[in-house]
């Protein structure tokens, strides 16, 4: 409901990441209550047949290079709207966090196991999950990368979110990547293993 | 003094870019003529195709809204279900209807969507440089069948049309041309039968006008005219293909 809002305000494609863990598995969800649907902008462009009105026309296709450039300087300040207001994502565990578990979708619940097992052997570790992949969260990233040292990045992919973390850290924080190409799902204790390992060799 | 003839409402006071000979600026005309006869301006929303004639929304003084290419149909058909007391019509030419959007149509014909695809095949790819096409006859020389085209190679020209007559979704599909005066009208009272089914909700209705190409086909206009009706004809022949009103519902 959020995305179809978002898509509906900002008239832009608004795209849910899904993969086969969501298609195949199946588990209790919870919805949340029914909220009204945000007060959404007028749209003073749909063709419904032009009743008393010049005919309207929906279209991306212009010819003409000063419109088109115009239309396009358009976009890009409605890309930046989107991406100073719209970067979602959740925190876990980081306050006194040494090392931060990067990860976003089913790697993200993976990910949170893995934290979870790690912090019973009291090792400081939390979970940034971006829930926007575009926009990037990335200046919260860059405020984390201040006081976090290590930022490990665990992708179901052969890293595709890990230069978006590189950008947004700058020089702050090393990154360590780990991807899995798709095939066999990682389970939290591998994963833990591998922060574990990295929390010990760079004596955080 | 009685005016006799005038521009219909429904087409703006612009002068249309096509070719010289172009069949697309008949085919417009006859599209705003119907239109304001059957007083349909307030409530037609038009889908333009990918090639020369995307830019009918500069003329049609309607509601229009273009369609990635090919899938005319199948925005038409969204159109059509939000809002199914329009007219919601396609105009696509043959490479957007009979080659890249070639599964949008089939599938839009057989579930007997209430739209009315306007198909003006001129047998090759206009816009992009006069391509070989789909509807490209054996023999004809495209850019890309410089030695004409051939059966084993190329294949053989689609006669889409009649492929999606089988369907049962299909109410009414006729083929006509605008290469003289006679055939001009006949064109003109096939698209207004075509929206007339569409109103009646008996299924798709489309209708195939073959139109000149002078430019691509590198013919002056009379040739291209003569062209339509020594060749062209031949393989694609004039008339209709399917009519339920004829024959009740459902046959």
């Amino acid at each position: 409901m959020k995305a179809f809002d978002l898509a509906d305000m900002y008239r832009t494609p608004v795209i849910i990441f899904a993969d086969g863990m969501l298609g195949q598995m199946m588990e209790p969800v919870e919805f949340p209550d029914h909220t009204n649907p945000k007060r959404l902008p007028a749209k003073d462009w749909v063709i419904t047949g032009a009743k008393g009105r010049p005919g309207r026309v929906i279209r991306s296709l212009i010819l003409d290079p000063v419109l088109e450039e115009e239309h396009n300087w358009k976009l890009m300040r409605k890309y930046e709207r989107i991406q100073k207001k719209e970067p979602k994502y959740e925190t876990y565990l980081l306050e006194d966090a040494k090392i931060a578990v990067v990860a976003f979708g089913t790697a993200a619940r993976i990910a949170k196991g893995a934290v979870n097992r790690v912090r019973e052997d009291g090792l400081k570790v939390g979970l940034f999950r971006p829930i926007t992949l575009w926009p990037f969260p990335g200046v919260i990233l860059a405020e984390l990368g201040k006081r976090i040292k290590l930022f490990f990045v665990f992708e179901m992919n052969m890293g595709q979110m890990v230069e978006d973390v590189r950008i947004a850290l700058g020089r702050d924080g090393d990154i360590h990547f780990y991807g899995r190409p798709g095939g066999i799902v990682p389970t939290p204790l591998e994963i833990s293993r591998i922060i574990s390992s990295q929390y010990l060799q760079k004596r955080l | 003094m009685k005016k006799v003839f005038s521009r219909p409402r429904s087409l703006k006071k612009v002068p249309f870019h096509y070719c010289p000979g172009c069949g697309h600026s008949i085919v417009h005309r006859l599209v705003a003529e119907v239109i304001d006869e059957m007083g349909l301006r307030e409530i037609a929303i038009g889908v333009p195709p990918a090639g020369c004639a995307v830019l009918a929304y500069f003329y049609l003084d309607i509601d229009m809204g273009e369609s990635p290419h090919g899938r005319g149909t199948a925005l038409a058909t969204g159109l059509k279900r939000v809002l199914p007391d329009r007219l919601v019509f396609t105009y696509q030419g043959d490479g957007d209807i009979a080659a890249i959007g070639t599964a949008e149509s089939i599938h839009t014909a057989n579930r007997g969507e209430s739209i009315t695809a306007l198909f003006i095949n001129n047998a090759c790819y206009g816009m992009t440089g006069g391509q070989m096409a789909p509807t490209t006859l054996l023999g004809q020389h495209t850019t890309t069948s410089p030695g004409g085209r051939t059966g084993a190679r190329d294949g053989y020209p689609i006669r889409l049309s009649e492929m999606l007559a089988l369907t049962d979704g299909s109410a009414y599909i006729e083929r006509t041309a605008v290469n003289s005066p006679a055939n001009i009208r006949k064109t003109k009272k096939a698209i207004a039968k075509a929206f007339r089914v569409q109103l009646d909700e008996l299924g798709f209705s489309l209708v195939e006008i073959l139109s000149p190409c002078p430019t691509n086909w590198r013919m002056s206009s009379y040739e291209a005219c003569q062209w339509i009706e020594s060749e062209i004809v031949k393989y694609y022949p004039l008339g209709v293909i399917k009519d339920v009103t004829k024959r009740g519902k459902g046959c």
